[in-house]
């Protein structure tokens, strides 16, 4: 089927529309304009989730309950913060509360689902067979992933945030709600203190 | 000229380029000089590199379909509000779980408290000597006339039509100490002192 090129022009006028002219025309009651923001943010938040518990569908779930929460709290943005950072902010939350639950299940093992993830294992993206350089880099990515996950959760929030979805300190000052001085500080011992862990697992 | 330690902490701020003039010139020459810190600068540069590379993973394609689904549920939650009522152990705050047991506690030990308590009444004597106790009173007669008084611990006199309750109530004078009749052994002491008595009268 042939697209109007009116409605192509309109598409592409919305798709001009920042974040923040988004959520105010959802505010506005466009259920349209927040299906656009699924759009654009759930690859991003998935890989930011998935850095942090290393876990898919735990990832996956984390991203449907952010936007759940957009839908319903949708009001509750104000145009003081970018909005990347509001939606970041509540993901990285939900993350963290994931990973309180599961170092609750691990103090408390007479939980049901202790067994289940002592049982699983780390999953990674990608388990084909690759040619030797992927290789290398599949297992260099295994390596800092594991070196990750070993980092407090405050070095590991700014590093995943800094180095792998690349926000400026601007922005990650306002997620972890930190001032600028200590985010520039915190990420440079975190980076020293990753590469202390990855020693370690070179060793 | 930097040292080791002003160049560990400069490292991001070079890296991200949020540095001075003059100390990127520091560092530079830092860099050049020492082995060590040109070995974690490097390694960080690596790391920093490899993880921009990550490979990007994507939400799964029924993830706009999951996440309609349970706006939908949620919309329809909430436009039923009643639907929800009832009892959900979910809802129940975790402190209260907490105060319950602590309830527990204290009526269980109040319980302890109490029984240890009894161990010292008469209700704990062995069952045969409560068996006696309970039977000595059926052993009194049922019809009790004024002339002949219930012992006192026993049930209250019975009277019979014919029969008129005397103005002073025999059963309590029964228990004062002066009305008993003497005891035997007392009785026999006594003759027992007067017979010596005579005797040595007699001498």
């Amino acid at each position: 089927m042939k697209s109007s090129p009116k409605k192509k022009t309109e598409m592409d006028s919305e798709f001009q529309l920042t974040d923040e002219e988004l959520i105010s025309r959802f505010q506005a009651g466009d259920e349209g304009a927040f299906e656009e923001i699924v759009n654009r943010y759930a690859d991003r938040l998935l890989n930011f989730a998935y850095r942090f518990v290393l876990d898919r569908e735990e990832a996956e779930d984390i991203v449907q309950d952010t936007f759940l929460k957009v839908y319903q709290n949708r009001h509750a943005y104000r145009e003081i913060a970018k909005f990347s950072t509001w939606i970041y902010t509540i993901t990285g939350n939900l993350a963290k509360t994931i990973l309180r639950k599961r170092r609750n299940r691990k103090l408390f093992p007479f939980s049901r689902t202790v067994s289940e993830d002592e049982n699983k294992e780390v999953e990674y993206p990608s388990t084909e067979r690759l040619p030797d350089t992927k290789l290398e880099g599949e297992i260099e990515e295994r390596m800092i992933q594991q070196a990750i996950i070993k980092l407090p959760e405050h070095f590991r929030t700014v590093i995943i945030l800094r180095d792998i979805q690349d926000l400026s300190y601007e922005e990650i000052s306002n997620i972890i709600d930190a001032p600028l001085g200590t985010v520039k500080s915190r990420i440079n011992r975190a980076r020293l203190r990753l590469q202390e862990e990855l020693e370690h697992l070179r060793r | 000229m930097m040292n080791c330690y002003q160049f560990r902490n400069s490292i991001s701020n070079f890296i991200d380029e949020d540095i001075s003039f003059k100390n990127r010139q520091a560092f530079q020459e830092h860099l050049k000089e020492c082995p060590v810190c040109r070995k974690i600068y490097n390694s960080i540069l690596t790391t920093r590199q490899n993880m921009l590379n990550f490979p990007k993973i994507s939400v799964s394609d029924n993830f706009k379909l999951n996440l309609r689904n349970r706006i939908l549920s949620d919309r329809k939650a909430a436009s039923q509000p009643n639907s929800s009522k009832g009892f959900n152990l979910s809802r129940i705050p975790s402190f209260a779980y907490g105060f319950a047991v602590a309830i527990v506690a204290v009526v269980v030990v109040f319980f302890i408290l109490q029984s240890q308590s009894r161990n010292n009444s008469p209700d704990n004597l062995p069952p045969v000597v409560r068996q006696k106790m309970t039977q000595s009173p059926a052993q009194q007669p049922q019809n009790v006339t004024p002339d002949n008084p219930v012992q006192s611990g026993s049930r209250p006199p019975q009277y019979t039509s014919q029969q008129t309750q005397p103005l002073i109530d025999d059963t309590t004078a029964a228990d004062n100490p002066l009305d008993k009749p003497v005891e035997p052994a007392l009785e026999y002491k006594q003759n027992y002192e007067d017979k010596i008595k005579t005797v040595k009268d007699q001498r």
